[in-house]
């Protein structure tokens, strides 16, 4: 008796090849060749990097120049209207539709996408609920705040059940609270909500704090992609070092011992070890041994992203 | 008691979805219901009713002296007051109450939305650009059609009933069908050009303001260009220099309309008809402005601002 045996594996978002977008003679994005896996992903760049136009190519705004790819399995340059059918997108600028209110404007949005009336109604007030858009609902959208219009835009994003929603800006003009609100919203969707999301920023921060894998931008082209845990990790020598008390000998003990401290704030110490002779973790308690002190805690140094991505733009 | 259970956290879409055939419908039907929900519509659909009561007094002044038994005596007077096919083109003539009713449902019609940037709301949903516009078309088109209809289906209905059906079908029963093609002229007019002027700008008011000049500059243009003609040394027959006063978004629409009833709205104190003009020409002329108008929409019509260059 024959078995198939079946790997359910991750399948990719997208799958661009070679994309080039041009406005006029000026290309916006060049040559753009990636793999956009599951869950969240951000798209780091700085401003002008051609985030924003990536995303319009991929939901059939532009026509590419050359090359190609795909989105949720269709072709992004002939089957648009399928893919919208099955994306969300919150755009960076203030858009609403004139004139009504806030459960309006969503239901609306779900109707445009294919929803029954009823279906949309009932949705909208679903997302403007979890979008926490409590009776301001009912007012015109023309009368809400910045953070409220953010709300309102991730709302119609989300009313037909996209099973991708790209966030252009997400916080843009958000005050501390509200930003953090909006990030923690954004993650919750992402994660074990069936919708993948594409998340658009040059705030490092915000990336970092709601997206698992990142795509970093530059003049239009792909810099670094990479989980943001791999991108974290620096090589295995150098490790983060913590002691019970302050010490000045512990510095001279790891340097005795062919270590360099590279960075030292307080009992915190960022430290190189050598590769080959001895174990870092043997060499980092026999110094502590050395100068009587304790170590409370030994980990991998990470970077942050701020590194990682100053790193990957030189 | 504490409170109900429910569950607000995110959970997907899993109701019916399609990509439905009348997509524009959907748009349509939106501009439709905020248009109704103007204090402003209800106003000026029921200032469009005028005409037909103006209708109704001329028609029972008239019908009253015809059945005077002194009837010899009125002859004169009989014959000075319009007749019941040139009081329904008087109706139809009428036509600020639709203009400024274009004015209202048509200037914003995309301006407010280029205003609001919804243009990238729309066009991120499954819907064409063609969607859009036959949905923001058809929302001015259908209430104006409307309005327009209203007060002339209640003139012909009226008078069906006050010359008596037997009467009114032999001398007017053609004016019922023409009836439902009649208010369609000035609906699909304005509309087309409404939309294309509405999606130059971002400003409701300076498209409203734009489309008005153009239609009032055409129209004294077309108006001073007759008198000159008709009464100045050229002497022109009264045809062409009727013609000319038709050649004008306004004065086509007429044109164009009195021709298809047949009879042209009477100046009661002269008790002069004017003459009937060729209505091809001036079909062909506001033809092309409607493309003009539409072709412009659909060219303004986008997600991105393109930049050239």
């Amino acid at each position: 008796m024959a078995y198939s045996l079946v790997i359910l594996r991750n399948m990719p978002v997208a799958e661009l090849n070679a994309l080039t977008i041009k406005y006029g003679q000026k290309a916006a994005v060049q040559d753009f060749t990636c793999t956009i896996p599951e869950g969240s992903v951000g798209l780091l760049g700085p401003n002008g990097a051609g985030k924003t136009t990536l995303i319009k190519a991929l939901m059939g705004f532009l026509e590419p120049a050359a090359g190609g790819g795909s989105l949720l399995g269709r072709d992004i340059r002939t089957q648009g209207l399928e893919i919208r059918m099955h994306v969300g997108l919150m755009p960076e600028l203030e858009c609403h539709i004139p004139g009504i209110t806030a459960v309006e404007f969503v239901a609306y949005a779900g109707e445009l996408a294919g929803m029954p009336r009823e279906h949309a109604i009932r949705r909208a007030h679903e997302v403007l609920d979890y979008c926490q858009l409590g009776e301001a609902r009912y007012r015109n959208l023309e009368t809400f705040s910045t953070g409220m219009k953010q709300r309102a835009k991730l709302a119609q994003a989300l009313v037909h059940g996209p099973d991708l929603v790209f966030l252009d800006e997400p916080t843009n003009g958000l005050d501390p609270a509200g930003r953090d609100e909006m990030l923690d919203l954004i993650k919750d969707i992402s994660h074990g909500k069936g919708v993948n999301v594409i998340v658009s920023s040059h705030l490092l921060p915000d990336i970092e704090k709601c997206c698992d894998f990142v795509i970093v931008m530059q003049n239009g082209r792909v810099k670094a992609q990479e989980s943001i845990r791999t991108i974290r990790e620096t090589n295995q020598q150098v490790w983060d070092v913590e002691l019970r008390d302050l010490s000045d000998s512990f510095g001279r003990a790891l340097q005795s011992l062919g270590a360099t401290v590279l960075s030292n704030t307080g009992t915190h110490y960022r430290v190189e070890f050598p590769n080959g002779s001895e174990s870092p973790a043997k060499a980092a308690f026999r110094a502590a041994l050395e100068c009587s002190n304790q170590i409370r805690t030994f980990a991998p140094a990470q970077r942050t992203l701020e590194e990682a991505f100053l790193e990957a733009l030189e | 008691m504490n409170s109900p259970i429910a569950d607000l956290t995110y959970r997907q879409y899993d109701g019916p979805k399609s990509l439905p055939a009348l997509r524009w419908w959907v748009v349509a039907r939106h501009g439709i219901r905020v248009a109704m929900r103007k204090k402003g519509f209800w106003v000026l659909a029921s200032c469009a009713m005028i005409p037909s009561f103006l209708l109704f007094v001329f028609s029972y002044i008239r019908s009253t002296i015809e059945a005077n038994p002194n009837i010899g005596r009125n002859a004169r007077l009989i014959d000075s007051l319009p007749n019941f096919d040139e009081l329904y083109a008087g109706v139809y003539g009428s036509w600020y109450w639709v203009f400024f009713l274009s004015l209202l449902l048509g200037a914003g019609v995309i301006a407010a939305d280029n205003r609001a940037n919804a243009l990238q709301v729309y066009l991120s949903k499954p819907i064409t650009k063609a969607d859009y516009l036959i949905g923001k078309w058809m929302s001015v088109f259908i209430p104006v059609y409307l309005v327009g209809l209203a007060p002339l289906l209640i003139s012909v209905l009226y008078g069906m009933f006050s010359i008596g059906v037997s009467d009114f079908f032999p001398l007017y029963g053609s004016l019922l069908p023409k009836t439902f093609i009649l208010p369609a002229i000035p609906a699909i007019v304005h509309s087309s050009c409404l939309i294309g002027v509405s999606a130059l700008t971002k400003n409701p008011w300076v498209a409203g303001v734009s489309y008005t000049a153009v239609y009032v500059f055409a129209n004294s243009a077309a108006f001073i260009l007759y008198q000159t003609l008709r009464h100045g040394p050229a002497r022109l027959s009264a045809e062409a220099a009727e013609f000319i006063r038709s050649l004008s978004i306004q004065g086509a629409i007429s044109g164009i309309g009195f021709d298809l009833v047949g009879a042209m709205p009477r100046d009661i104190a002269q008790a002069r008809v004017r003459p009937s003009v060729e209505w091809e020409p001036l079909a062909i002329m506001l033809f092309l402005v409607c493309v003009l108008g539409l072709f412009i929409a659909y060219r303004r019509i986008r997600a991105v601002e393109v930049i050239q260059g």
